[in-house]
C-alpha cells in the first residue's frame, strides 16, 4: 500500500472513529496500537535463506495432480475438533473391515486380492499420526514393509516387469517421496533427532538391498531410489547447516547454477 | 528502522513508490515459473506473513522458520493454484495458520524470546526513547499473544496480516458474521489489557474465549 492509500485509510479511520458508537473509539484505537506494534519485516539473511530454499523446491520435480486451493483444503481447526474428527475417519475405516479381513491382510503382498485392504489399514495409521516427524516414522516403516514385500516376491519367483514387483517398487518409491516432501519442508525446522534415525534406517536399507541387489535382479531400482533419498536427506542437513542461522552469522546459501 | 506499519504487500516498486510489479502480476508469472516471480510473491508477502505467525508461535525464530516452510509449500503447488491474488493471499494464509496449528503440537514448552530485539540496533541518539519504545511494543504483544486462539488467531490475520474480514473468513472457513463477532471479542480484550481508559481493570469473563 503506497503512502497515499495509507493516510487515506487512517483518514478513513477517524471519521470512523468520530462517527462510531462511543464504545467503539477505544477498540479502533486498540486495534491501530495493535497494528503499528506487530508490523516486523523477515531480516535480511532469512530471506536470503528462504529464497535460495524457494529457488530450490522450483527446480524439484512436479508431482502431484488436480487443482489446489482454498476449496481443497480443510479449514483449520482447534485441537479437540480435529482429534474427534480423526478418531471417527478412523473408526468408520476400520468397522467396514471384517476383522478376520485385517488380520489376513497383514500377510499379502502386491497382486494378492487381500493387499489393498492391507494398504487401507496402513493409510487409517496416518489418520491418528497428524505431526509431520510421526508421519516421517510411519513412511519409514512402510517403505521398508514394501522392500520386504519385493524380497518375498522375488523368493516366489516373479520378475521385474511383472506387475506384483513392479507395483511394490512403485510403492517403496511413494514411501520415500512422502518423506522427502516432509524432509523439504523441514529444511528450516523439524526434528534433529529425528532426521538422524531417518538417515540411519535409510543408510540400513541401502546397506541391505546393496548386499543383496548384486546378485538380485529386480533390486537395482530400489537400491537406486534408496541412495537418492539418502542423497537428498544429505542435501537437507547440507541446507540446514548452510543457513545461516538465527543470527549467528554465516554465509548466505547458494543459489545454484 | 522501524518498518512502515501502513503497509501491506510491498510489491516491487519503481524509483517514484508506484509499485510496477502487482501481485496479481507477479502470481500469473509464478503459474508459469518464472523463478524471479516467486521471489517477488515472496517479497510481497514475507513481512505481513512473519507479522502474523510471529502472533501464533511462542518463538520469533519459529515463526521465522514457518515463513520458510510456507513458501515452500507455496511454490510446490503454485502452477496448480487456481484463483485470483485474493484466492491466492488467502491459500497462502491457510497454509499459514494450518503450519502454525501443527507447530503448536509439536514443540515443547519453551520460554518466550522478547520479539524486538532481533529487529533491533541500539540508537545512539536516543536510546531512552527506543527502549520505551520497545516495551510498549513487547506490551502489545503480550497482549497480543495472551489472548484466545481464536481471537488471537483473527486479529493476527486482520492487523498484523492485514487481510478483511472477509478474506479473514475465507481463511478459517468460517461465516462473516462469527469472524465480526470474534474480532470484537478480541480487540474488546486488548484494549482491556492495554489498558484503555474506557473500561475497568480486570478480565470482563463475557469476553473470553
Amino acid at each position: 500500500m503506497g503512502r497515499h492509500e495509507r493516510d487515506a485509510l487512517d483518514a478513513g479511520i477517524d471519521r470512523l472513529v468520530e462517527g462510531s458508537p462511543p464504545d467503539a473509539a477505544p477498540l479502533i484505537g486498540a486495534a491501530r496500537v495493535a497494528r503499528d506494534a506487530l508490523a516486523i519485516e523477515v531480516p535480511e539473511r532469512t530471506a536470503e535463506r528462504h529464497l535460495a530454499a524457494i529457488a530450490d523446491e522450483a527446480r524439484a520435480p512436479r508431482r502431484g495432480a488436480g487443482p489446489v486451493g482454498l476449496s481443497a483444503m480443510r479449514p483449520p481447526t482447534t485441537r479437540r475438533a480435529r482429534a474427534f474428527a480423526l478418531s471417527l475417519a478412523a473408526a468408520i475405516a476400520v468397522t467396514l473391515m471384517s476383522a478376520s479381513a485385517v488380520v489376513a491382510s497383514t500377510e499379502a503382498l502386491p497382486g494378492d486380492l487381500l493387499y489393498p485392504a492391507k494398504r487401507a489399514v496402513e493409510r487409517v495409521n496416518f489418520a491418528f499420526h497428524p505431526s509431520q516427524s510421526s508421519r516421517a516414522r510411519l513412511h519409514m516403516e512402510f517403505a521398508e514393509r514394501r522392500l520386504g514385500e519385493l524380497e518375498e516376491l522375488i523368493a516366489r519367483g516373479d520378475l521385474p516387469g511383472e506387475p506384483p514387483i513392479e507395483q511394490a517398487l512403485a510403492a517403496y518409491d511413494a514411501q520415500l517421496s512422502g518423506i522427502e516432501g516432509i524432509l523439504r519442508a523441514w529444511v528450516f525446522s523439524g526434528n534433529e533427532e529425528l532426521l538422524d534415525r531417518i538417515e540411519q534406517r535409510l543408510a540400513r536399507q541401502v546397506e541391505a538391498l546393496e548386499r543383496v541387489g548384486a546378485t538380485t535382479r529386480g533390486l537395482e531400482r530400489a537400491l537406486e531410489r534408496a541412495v537418492k533419498a539418502r542423497s537428498n536427506l544429505e542435501e537437507v542437513r547440507a541446507n540446514r547447516g548452510r543457513g545461516v542461522g538465527r543470527g549467528n552469522g554465516g554465509n548466505a546459501p547458494s543459489r545454484g547454477p | 528502522m522501524t518498518p512502515d506499519p501502513g503497509r501491506r504487500e510491498a510489491v516491487r516498486a519503481g524509483t517514484l513508490g508506484v509499485p510496477v510489479v502487482t501481485l496479481e502480476e507477479a502470481l500469473e508469472r509464478a503459474r508459469a515459473g518464472d523463478g524471479d516471480a516467486l521471489a517477488d510473491v515472496y517479497r510481497a508477502l514475507s513481512g505481513p506473513l512473519l507479522s502474523y505467525l510471529a502472533t501464533q508461535v511462542r518463538r520469533r525464530e519459529d515463526a521465522e522458520d514457518l515463513v520458510g516452510e510456507v513458501f515452500v509449500a507455496v511454490v510446490r503447488d503454485v502452477a496448480r493454484f487456481e484463483g485470483d491474488a485474493t484466492g491466492f493471499r488467502a491459500w497462502v494464509y491457510r497454509i499459514a495458520t494450518n503450519r502454525a496449528i501443527d507447530h503448536a503440537r509439536r514443540v515443547s514448552r519453551r520460554p518466550e524470546a522478547p520479539l524486538a530485539e532481533a529487529d533491533e540496533r541500539p540508537d545512539p541518539a536516543d536510546p531512552e526513547e527506543q527502549a520505551i519504545a520497545r516495551a510498549e511494543r513487547e506490551r502489545v504483544w503480550r497482549a497480543v499473544r495472551g489472548l484466545p486462539e481464536q481471537q488471537r488467531r483473527v486479529i493476527g490475520l486482520r492487523l498484523a496480516a492485514g487481510l478483511t474480514s472477509a478474506e479473514i473468513a475465507a481463511v478459517l472457513g468460517k461465516g462473516l458474521g462469527a469472524v465480526k463477532a470474534i474480532q470484537h471479542r478480541a480487540l474488546r480484550n486488548l484494549a482491556r489489557s492495554l489498558g484503555a481508559s474506557s473500561y475497568p481493570r480486570g478480565p470482563d469473563p463475557r469476553f473470553t474465549g
